[in-house]
C-alpha cells in the first residue's frame, strides 16, 4: 500500500506539482530584485517574510483540486481503489512538504545574506501565513469549483492587510510578524489547516 | 445584428457567474473602504494653526533638506531605495562610503573629516546641532548640487530619494494661507471641484482593477474548456475574431458599469459641495476619468487573462498579471501623487494638485495610449491562437500545461 503512495506521490510531483513549484521558485528569484533581502533587521525581514513569502502558499496549495478538474478524470479516479481523499491528502501533503523547503531554503538565503532574525520562530511564523491563504483557497475552490475565484479570495484577503487590515482581521492579520507579534500566528496555522481538512473532505462529496 | 445578440448573451452569462459576483464583491469592499466619502471643501480661514503640507519649490529648501536626509542615512550607513517595488535597504560598503563622502567634500564648505565626524555625532545622537554648522559652498549651483546627487544615488543603486525625478521630496514645509487659498481657489476654478475627486476616484480604482479583471478573463476563457464546448464552438460559422471579440467587450463592459455606478455617489457629493462653494461642478469629470485614464488598465488585464489563458491553462495569466500588479502599485510608494511613467496605474493619491496634473499631463496620455495599444496586441494575438488551435494546428494547451502521457 505504501508503494502505490508513493507511486502516486511520484506522479503527481511529476506531472502536477512541478509547475507550481517553478512559480514559487520564480517568485523565489524575484525577490532580490524588488526588495531588499541584504543586511536586514528582524523587522524588516518579518516585513519581507509577511509580505511577500507568504504568497507562496496560495501558488503551492491552491492548485490542489486542479487536476481533476475535468469531470471524466474524476469519474476515472473515482472508480480506482484509492479514495479521491487519499489522492487529495497525498497530493496537499506533498505541496506541503515542498513548500516548508522552500520557505526553509529561503530563510537560509536571508541568513547567509546577513539577515539577523529569530530562525525557528519566523519559519513558523511564515509558514502559518502559507497555510492560512492556501486553505482560505483550498476551501472556497472545494465550494465553488472555480480555479480563477479559488486565486482571487485569498488575493483579496491578503490586500485587505493593508490599509485598515488590523482592525477588521484581528488575529487573523496576516502582517502580526512585522508588528513585533508571534503569538497571532498559531490562530492562522490551526485554521488555515482546518480549511485545508475541510476543503479536500468537502471536495469528496463533490458531484461527478 | 447578430453581433449585438452575442454580445448581450455573453453579458448575460457573466451577470449569472459566481465570479462576478465575488468580484463585484471585492470592488465595492475596496472603493467604499479606501475612497471614503467626499470631504466638503470650504475657504481656508485665516489665522488657523496649520493649512497642511507641501513640497518647496525654492532650490536652497531643496539642497539643504536633502543634504540633511543624506548625512543622517551616512551616519547610520542604511538608505533607503525604491529602484522598481519595495523599500529596499541599501548598505553601504567602505569603498562606497567613501566615495559618497569625496563626491560630498565638492558641495560642503567643510573638510570632509570634519563632515564624518558631524555625520558620526548627527546619527548617534540624533542631535541636529551636529550638523547645522555644514554649509553648502556659495558657489555650488541647483544643477550641479543635482548632478552630484545623481552620482550619490547611482552608487545606491538608484531609486533612492537623491535622484533628480525624487529630489524634491526632501523639502517639506508648511503651506500657508495663501498657498492654502490657492489651492482651494484651483479645486474651484479649474477642477469645478469634481475633477479634483475623478482623479482620487482614479487613482484607487487603477489600483483594484489591474488585477481583478484577469480573473474574470481566465474564467471565461477556461469555462469552453471545461464544458467541452471548444468542439462545438469550433464547428460553427462564426470567424474567431467575432467570438473572441464578442466575449471581450462584453467583459469590459460588464467591468466599467460597475464601476460607472460607484462613481455616481462622488459625484453627486461633488455636484453638492460645489453648488455650496456658488459653482456648477463638471458633471462628465469621472466618466472622462474612467474612459480616458482607468479603461486602459482594465484593458490591459483583460487582455493579459485572454493571451496567456489561452495559451497555457490560467494560473500563468494570474501569476504574471500578480507579479505585474505588485510591481506596479509598489512602485510608486513614497510618490503616490502624479508618478505615471511607464506604470500600469498612475497614481493621483490626493484631491486638488491641479498643477501637479497639468504637469503630468502629456505623459499619462502617453502612458494610457500604451497600454491600450499594447492590449489590443495582446487581443489580436489571443484572437490568433483560438483560431489556430480550431484550425488543428496547435495543441499548445497540452504541451504547456498537462503532461499527458500515453503509459501510465
Amino acid at each position: 500500500m505504501i508503494e502505490r503512495y508513493l507511486r502516486i506521490s511520484r506522479v503527481n510531483l511529476k506531472h502536477h506539482l512541478l509547475p507550481h513549484i517553478i512559480a514559487a521558485l520564480g517568485l523565489c528569484f524575484l525577490a532580490p530584485f524588488i526588495m531588499g533581502v541584504r543586511n536586514l533587521d528582524k523587522y524588516n525581514t518579518a516585513k519581507l517574510l509577511d509580505v511577500y513569502l507568504s504568497l507562496l502558499g496560495i501558488v503551492m496549495l491552491v492548485p490542489v483540486f486542479l487536476p481533476d478538474q475535468d469531470k471524466d478524470i474524476r469519474e476515472l479516479i473515482r472508480s480506482k481503489r484509492e479514495s479521491i481523499v487519499v489522492i487529495h491528502f497525498i497530493r496537499i501533503g506533498q505541496a506541503l512538504i515542498v513548500l516548508s523547503i522552500i520557505v526553509l531554503s529561503f530563510l537560509m538565503f536571508l541568513q547567509k545574506s546577513n539577515c539577523i532574525f529569530p530562525f525557528g520562530s519566523y519559519l513558523y511564523g511564515t509558514i502559518s501565513n502559507c497555510i492560512f491563504l492556501g486553505g482560505l483557497g483550498v476551501f472556497i475552490y472545494s465550494i465553488i469549483d472555480n480555479i480563477a475565484v479559488a486565486y482571487m479570495v485569498p488575493l483579496m484577503y491578503y490586500i485587505s492587510c493593508y490599509g485598515g487590515g488590523k482592525k477588521y482581521l484581528g488575529k487573523f492579520y496576516l502582517f502580526s510578524m512585522f508588528k513585533g507579534d508571534i503569538e497571532d500566528k498559531i490562530y492562522l496555522l490551526v485554521v488555515g489547516l482546518a480549511m485545508l481538512i475541510a476543503g479536500i473532505l468537502i471536495r469528496k462529496r463533490f458531484p461527478g | 445584428m447578430m453581433w449585438i445578440t452575442l454580445f448581450l448573451k455573453e453579458c448575460k452569462e457573466i451577470g449569472r457567474s459566481i465570479t462576478y459576483y465575488i468580484f463585484l464583491a471585492c470592488l465595492s469592499v475596496f472603493f467604499v473602504s479606501q475612497m471614503g466619502s467626499v470631504d466638503a471643501v470650504s475657504e481656508p480661514l485665516p489665522g488657523a494653526e496649520s493649512y497642511g503640507w507641501k513640497y518647496s519649490e525654492e532650490e536652497d529648501v531643496i539642497m539643504y533638506s536633502a543634504l540633511d536626509n543624506l548625512l543622517f542615512e551616512l551616519g547610520r550607513n542604511s538608505f533607503v531605495t525604491y529602484p522598481i517595488g519595495f523599500y529596499k535597504q541599501v548598505i553601504l560598503s567602505e569603498n562606497e562610503q567613501e566615495e559618497i563622502y569625496e563626491l560630498l567634500e565638492d558641495v560642503v564648505e567643510q573638510s570632509k573629516d570634519d563632515l564624518t565626524e558631524a555625520v558620526k555625532k548627527y546619527a548617534g545622537s540624533m542631535d541636529h546641532s551636529a550638523v547645522e554648522s555644514i554649509n553648502i559652498r556659495p558657489d555650488m549651483t541647483y544643477e550641479e548640487f543635482c548632478d552630484v546627487f545623481n552620482r550619490i544615488d547611482k552608487i545606491l543603486g538608484g531609486g533612492s530619494k537623491y535622484s533628480d525625478e525624487r529630489i524634491y521630496s526632501h523639502a517639506i514645509v508648511s503651506k500657508t494661507y495663501e498657498e492654502a487659498m490657492d489651492d482651494y481657489r484651483s479645486i474651484i476654478e479649474n477642477d469645478h471641484v469634481s475633477g479634483a475627486y475623478a482623479r482620487l476616484f482614479a487613482d484607487y480604482m487603477g489600483i483594484i482593477l489591474a488585477i481583478l479583471p484577469v480573473f474574470l478573463a481566465v474564467t471565461r476563457v477556461l469555462k469552453d474548456r471545461r464544458a467541452k464546448a471548444e468542439q462545438v464552438i469550433y464547428s460553427k460559422g462564426r470567424s474567431s475574431a467575432v467570438i473572441i471579440l464578442t466575449r471581450y467587450t462584453a467583459i469590459i463592459a460588464m467591468t466599467l458599469l460597475p464601476v460607472i455606478i460607484l462613481s455616481i455617489n462622488p459625484l453627486l457629493q461633488t455636484i453638492y459641495v460645489a453648488a455650496n462653494n456658488g459653482i456648477t461642478a463638471d458633471y462628465f469629470a469621472f466618466i472622462k476619468i474612467i474612459f480616458g485614464w482607468v479603461l486602459p488598465t482594465i484593458l490591459f488585464s483583460v487582455s493579459m487573462g485572454f493571451l496567456l489563458t489561452e495559451l497555457t491553462n490560467g494560473l500563468l495569466a494570474i501569476l504574471l498579471q500578480a507579479i505585474f500588479w505588485i510591481v506596479s502599485v509598489f512602485a510608486a510608494n513614497t510618490i503616490i501623487v502624479g508618478y505615471v511613467g511607464w506604470n500600469l496605474v498612475p497614481r493621483f493619491n490626493t484631491v486638488g494638485s491641479y498643477e501637479v496634473f497639468i504637469s503630468i499631463f502629456n505623459d499619462l496620455v502617453k502612458n494610457r495610449i500604451f497600454y491600450t495599444i499594447i492590449s489590443i496586441l495582446m487581443l489580436f494575438g489571443s484572437i490568433i491562437l483560438y483560431d489556430m488551435k480550431r484550425r488543428g494546428r496547435m495543441h499548445l494547451d497540452r504541451a504547456l500545461s498537462k503532461d499527458i502521457k500515453s503509459k501510465s
